[in-house]
């Protein structure tokens, strides 16, 4: 029973604390050493998950479809499906940014020790790896 | 915050759209491709701005209360992601 309660008990840290935690100091693109504990902002992780949120993309693919119609610039027979297939293709390109964002923090996580010993600034080697990584891809910045 | 995009994003998307728009059937051209491109680019930068305002009138908003609400805490946030929704659901999206 008592185990129990501390398995219960892990599992509560775990989803609570401590994923919340690594999930915002590893958004902050910074080395875990370096940031201090901050649960307002620990919280409100999910406001940075994209480059622009759904309202966003949803609303710029309705206005550049509304603006190429209404400056006679195209016809479309189906202008929602036109707008739905604009949200999928903006989605989709800023998606491609989201997970190069993610490579970039394993490839940093995997030589943190070597940053760390040599000093190096994590933000600057995360843009160069960046840069890097996107030119490689073709994935526009 | 501001959302800012690069002049190299900003085209690069207008050129995947337009690429689409090119091989989409129902969909009928009445100018030449490039004014076509240069539209969506206005279009886009457009909506950035707008979102620089929605971004402004949010932060106002929050401002205007009679509590102080300091900014980046846990309260700051969730006014700021709800009055920033708001206003950007309270836009039209009717052709």
């Amino acid at each position: 029973m008592h185990l129990s309660l501390w398995y219960l008990f892990l599992l509560f840290a775990a989803v609570v604390l401590f994923i919340p935690y690594t999930y915002y100091l590893k958004k902050n693109n910074q080395p875990l050493e370096n940031q201090s504990l901050n649960f307002s902002k620990m919280y409100c992780i999910f406001r940075y998950e994209m480059r622009l949120s759904k309202n966003q993309i949803d609303h710029m693919a309705f206005y550049i479809t509304r603006n190429l119609i209404k400056d006679n610039k195209i016809i479309s027979e189906n202008k929602n499906n036109l707008m739905e297939d604009f949200v999928n293709l903006i989605t989709e390109e800023f998606q491609k940014e989201d997970k190069l964002d993610q490579e970039v923090r394993v490839i940093l996580n995997q030589h943190m020790e070597k940053i760390r010993n040599e000093n190096i600034e994590y933000q600057t080697m995360f843009r160069m790896i960046k840069t890097k990584l996107a030119k490689e891809k073709d994935i526009i910045l | 915050m501001s959302i800012k995009l690069s002049r190299e994003k900003i085209n690069f998307l207008a050129r995947q759209i337009l690429n689409f728009l090119f091989e989409n059937d129902e969909v009928e051209f009445l100018d030449e491709s490039n004014d076509i491109r240069l539209s969506i680019v206005k279009s886009i930068e457009e909506e950035l701005k707008l979102y620089d305002l929605i971004d402004k009138r949010s932060t106002e908003k929050i401002e205007s209360q009679k509590k102080s609400i300091k900014e980046g805490s846990r309260e700051w946030e969730i006014l700021y992601r709800k009055y920033y929704n708001d206003e950007i659901t309270k836009l039209s999206k009717f052709f």
